[in-house]
């Protein structure tokens, strides 16, 4: 083929030398002719192939377009793209639409409409991490249930990340949801498990508390010193298996969203000082200094007795036992607030302190710090988690400062009337 | 304590019943036990103790409809009674109060010298 268009072309140059008979121009026509062919051939050519090559990619981007669908039906996910500065370009995965039970549309529902969607209960928390996801670049994680039009609940995970654009507007959210139902009921299994387990353990382990006591009470006539001590040793044992299981009961009831607050009349110095008194004598076996200064003029509190009582025993307790022998726990209770609306509770100790690498972890479940573990081996890493979920729940927090080696100071905020939760809540 | 103050014990865990009467008579009381609501019901109507300390679950009849039945009895309807129970039956005590029984020991917070002390503080005020 090439030859023959040779042919024609040289054909005609020489037709056009006999108009240009002579010179360079001759020449030039003579060889920029075939040339300018010549390119025009290789350039479609070339066409043909790139196209080939297109149709061959597309071909290819289209197998891994339902490979990729496919494993996110497969593994539960969806994937998406909120683009903020050119909305027509966001964009759901077809999974998106399959998790949320909803058809495919030319533009995905915005990130209020999924808030819509979550869960009554989870949704003002669920607005608030969107809202913080938003304002913050980079990665973001959190769960939240969503009812779907078949009226399932859905428990859903998203991990995404945040790009701004200029001036720190917001550009893009992207990332994947992650159907965790099947996770969450499995872990809501165990955690029902656990209650009814330590619920179980409960009944047997009060009554026998309440024989030791008996005993020591001289029930069945007065013990001798060495009865005594051996009672007294099994009475501290089924103690703080009392302990342990009311610890393990108030997580699944923390976590089962079951922990109930009945508010009371609580003169707040009395309940302190009857856990003071309740600790005393672990403070006196590590011939701690260890006071109580109650403000006089404390109001009485509406407040869950069982409750504020924990955090008081958590806060205390954790003090007496972090502080090595000699030296100085204090509990101060007071009023506080700009409207003196708190009741405030410091409890400070002089002990091993919390290293700072384990300082951010301090109220995270089963979380010990390194040097509290090797110091009391039978802790269960619960307690603090417990009392931060407690204080949060009644609308106050609980902090701590600490320098390791030098002591800990923990400070409790709660407010002075605790709200009951309503049935629904 | 001038004379004997009678208490009924409803419990149907035999080892804390024989706990609760073992401590509650070495601290001067007379201690009926029932091991559930229908004995119960028949002891109290029959004794006319001074307080009854109920449990809540127990078979054949439960503490609460142990405690409406009373109620309904001419000397029953004011006896005092303070109820047993455990954390996860806090809901129930709603509807203890509609049935004037509004005072309750949660098991597994409480020592043997708290509910002693309860129990004479409930007594003292008769």
């Amino acid at each position: 083929m090439v030859d023959s268009i040779f042919r024609v072309l040289t054909t005609f140059g020489e037709k056009v030398q006999d108009i240009f008979p002579s010179g360079i121009i001759g020449i030039f026509v003579a060889l920029a002719i075939p040339a300018t062919a010549l390119s025009v051939y290789l350039l479609y050519s070339m066409r043909e192939r790139v196209a080939r090559r297109v149709e061959s990619l597309s071909q290819e981007l289209d197998v891994m377009t339902v490979q990729l669908s496919e494993a996110e039906k497969i593994g539960h996910f969806g994937s998406f793209t909120w683009n903020f500065e050119n909305p027509q370009e966001s964009l759901w995965s077809e999974e998106m639409y399959n998790l949320f039970e909803t058809p495919p549309r030319r533009r995905p529902p915005t990130v209020d409409a999924i808030v819509e969607l979550t869960h009554e209960k989870d949704r003002e928390e669920t607005k608030t991490r969107w809202q913080e996801a938003i304002k913050r670049p980079g990665r973001f994680s959190f769960a939240f249930r969503i009812l779907v039009p078949s009226g399932k609940l859905k428990y859903l995970r998203v991990e995404g990340t945040t790009t701004l654009g200029g001036e720190n507007k917001l550009r893009f959210l992207k990332g994947v949801m992650h159907d965790v139902t099947k996770e969450a009921e499995v872990d809501k299994a165990k955690s029902e498990f656990v209650s009814l387990a330590s619920h179980q353990l409960k009944t047997p382990l009060t009554s026998l508390r309440w024989t030791m006591e008996g005993l020591l009470g001289g029930v069945a006539g007065v013990l001798t010193p060495e009865q005594a001590k051996h009672m007294n040793s099994v009475l501290q044992s089924s103690n703080r298996m009392i302990e342990m299981v009311n610890d393990l009961l108030n997580v699944s009831r923390i976590e089962n969203d079951t922990l109930r607050i009945m508010p009371e009349e609580i003169d707040v110095c009395e309940l302190a000082k009857s856990v003071y008194e309740e600790q005393r004598h672990r403070a006196e076996e590590r011939k701690l200094n260890f006071t109580l200064n109650c403000q006089p003029s404390m109001p009485h509190m509406s407040a869950d007795k069982s409750l504020l009582r924990m955090v008081f025993q958590n806060l205390i307790s954790n003090a007496i036992k972090y502080t090595p022998e000699g030296r100085k726990v204090t509990c101060d209770v007071e009023l506080g607030g700009a409207v003196k609306e708190s009741l405030f509770v410091r409890v400070a100790d002089t002990g091993i302190g919390i290293p700072k690498a384990d300082q951010s972890r301090v109220f995270e479940k089963l979380h010990r710090a390194s040097n509290a573990e090797s110091l009391v081996t039978d802790g269960t890493g619960l307690g603090l988690y417990i009392i931060k979920m407690i204080c949060q729940k009644v609308g106050g927090d609980v902090t701590f400062e600490s320098i390791e080696d030098k002591g800990t100071t923990f400070y409790a905020s709660l407010p002075l009337v605790w709200k009951k939760p309503g049935k629904d809540a | 304590m001038n004379e004997k103050k009678t208490i009924l014990l409803v419990e149907d865990e035999a080892p804390a019943a024989l706990a609760l009467q073992g401590a509650l008579t070495h601290h001067g009381y007379d201690v009926l036990v029932a091991e559930d609501g229908e004995k119960g019901l028949a002891l109290a109507k029959e004794k006319h103790p001074d307080l009854i300390l109920t449990d809540l679950k127990m078979p054949k009849m439960g503490g609460m409809e142990m405690i409406a039945e009373l109620r309904k009895d001419e000397w029953g309807k004011d006896v005092e009674v303070i109820i047993l129970t455990n954390m996860s039956e806090v809901e129930m005590l709603e509807k203890a109060m509609e049935n004037k029984a509004f005072f309750y020991i949660i098991k597994g917070d409480s020592s043997m010298a708290d509910i002693v002390s309860k129990v004479e503080l409930r007594l003292q005020k008769r």
